[in-house]
């Protein structure tokens, strides 16, 4: 007859809370990398619009179209000419206020402008500071009317960004630690199980490494086969959400924004959970591999 | 095979464990220390198997000296001696035989060496016919002799035992004496801590008294 199989629920126990932590550190990495892919969405739309002088040259202007480009922090610059701007401006008035569409004296003061894009690698959190550098060096150029980029709103949106990306961080590290600390009583729970075993392995003669070898292999399986099943259902949780967002939610138009978590961090949190599972073994072990002071205890 | 010289063991406390332990145990001699609880007796057998080290004096056994060994040789000294307690220490996921099998496997021996001494030691202590039952499933004497064989089975030269009995009935008592008897006359130095002191007196074996540390009494 066998002997009930108390250490088969207490693995089964241990892999099932082992990956419900790795599932938290997932799924925090997914919606953190999901916010972060909607805000930098939101801030595509952030234009500088330079208004350019009436007197000012073709030279001049290339000069300013330069600077710009020079600067590395801009994908794109499109001349707006005074004649479509001129252009749009009657479109865009015409049913609203027909009289002023046509008062040439009016229309005349509307300047030709550079409208410009900020590079995409720039950080949404720095979009602001980058603009008021680029505004404050546009507006010293000669052929600058005026600098414009929808301040107040470029502000708000990059303070909400630093807000956003500091609460994530917090909350990233609160979820780590709090998932370390479930994971490593779990893995302790299991170790103590084996405490009778690794009494009698030392007192037999069993070395150090002869002990721990055995609990180091099962503590980098448990972080192995957890942390897969994490990602895995990560991977499930995301293509049920996604569908969602695209079906029931479809009027966000953010779809075809939401990506999986990068393959690259994949690996990291497998390979992570391994080490993890690993190391917790090691030093749960190494608190209790003191032989006969043990089995008094016990 | 058992030397203790001018040894002192002192606790932080300051607790004194032993005071000036003097004693001399020669190969194959059998050997009680009697005492009551708090002598110092599991103290003494620590130091046997290298879980504690004097605070001063030379402990020497099986040609080791324990003052002076290195951790790393301590799992090698360890496969010199046996040891024995009262609550058997067997692995309850592993059969009598896997139990039994440990201290080969753990020296390295081959498979078919390792069966064939297995079973020649459980022939010894009468549980052959059992070598495939679990250690919960077999009683208080058949765990001890469990004990024993896996104690035993690499043929060391020191054993210990820290009251084998103390579980046990006073047939089962008798029983696992006789068999360690049988252990110290194919030249095992057997070295027994007990409370029972009828069984001592029965025995007529030489027998140290410890109390308050010190040894107050040797028959030899």
């Amino acid at each position: 007859m066998r002997p009930p199989q108390k250490n088969f629920a207490l693995k089964l126990t241990t892999l099932i809370v082992v990956t419900a932590c790795f599932v938290v550190i997932g799924a925090s990495l997914l919606v953190s990398k999901n916010f972060r892919n909607i805000l930098t969405l939101w801030g595509e739309d952030v234009q500088m619009t330079v208004y350019l002088s009436s007197d000012l040259s073709e030279q001049g202007r290339q000069d300013i179209e330069q600077y710009l480009k020079d600067s590395g922090q801009v994908s794109d610059v499109q001349l707006v000419s005074q004649e479509k701007a001129l252009s749009d401006f009657r479109v865009q008035l015409a049913s609203y206020a027909p009289d002023i569409s046509k008062d040439e004296e009016l229309l005349k003061l509307i300047p030709a402008s550079l409208q410009v894009k900020l590079a995409s690698n720039i950080p949404a959190s720095e979009q602001s500071k980058v603009l008021q550098n680029l505004a404050s060096g546009l507006k010293a150029k000669q052929g600058v009317d005026d600098v414009g980029y929808g301040q107040d709103w470029v502000e708000k949106y990059a303070a909400f960004v630093s807000a956003i990306e500091i609460t994530l961080q917090v909350v990233g590290i609160v979820i780590v630690l709090a998932s370390m600390f479930v994971m490593s009583n779990a893995i302790r729970a299991s170790v103590q199980a084996h405490r009778d075993e690794i009494v009698v392995l030392e007192m037999i003669g069993a070395t150090t490494s002869m002990i721990r070898k055995p609990f180091l292999k099962e503590g980098a399986l448990l972080g192995v086969v957890s942390s897969t099943l994490a990602v895995g259902l990560c991977y499930g949780l995301y293509v049920g959400l996604k569908s969602l967002v695209v079906q029931r939610l479809s009027f966000l138009q953010l779809g075809e924004h939401l990506t999986f978590i990068s393959p690259v961090s994949v690996v990291i949190v497998i390979i992570g959970g391994t080490a993890m599972g690993a190391l917790g073994s090691y030093l749960c072990v190494r608190k209790i591999n003191d032989g006969w002071a043990a089995s008094q205890r016990a | 095979m058992i030397e203790f010289s001018h040894v002192y063991k002192t606790y932080p406390g300051p607790v004194h464990a032993l005071k000036n332990i003097d004693l001399k145990i020669d190969k194959g001699e059998f050997v009680f220390l009697t005492g009551p609880s708090g002598a110092g007796k599991t103290t003494l057998f620590k130091m046997i198997s290298a879980y504690d080290v004097a605070t001063s004096g030379g402990v020497n056994v099986a040609g080791y000296d324990l003052a002076e060994i290195k951790d790393g040789q301590i799992p090698f000294y360890r496969r010199k001696i046996g040891v024995i307690f009262q609550d058997f220490k067997l692995l309850k996921d592993r059969t009598i035989f896997e139990n039994v099998a440990l201290p080969l496997q753990i020296r390295g021996d081959k498979t078919p060496a390792i069966q064939r001494r297995v079973y020649e030691v459980l022939e010894q202590v009468g549980l052959a016919h059992k070598h495939d039952q679990y250690p919960e499933f077999v009683s208080g004497g058949e765990q001890q002799r469990t004990a024993i064989a896996r104690a035993i089975i690499h043929q060391p030269g020191v054993l210990i035992a820290d009251e084998p009995t103390g579980n046990l009935d006073p047939r089962l008592s008798e029983e696992i004496m006789d068999l360690l008897e049988r252990v110290c006359s194919q030249g095992t130095t057997v070295f027994v801590a007990t409370h029972d002191h009828e069984m001592v007196k029965r025995r007529r074996k030489r027998t140290l008294e410890l109390k308050e540390g010190m040894i107050v009494g040797d028959t030899k």
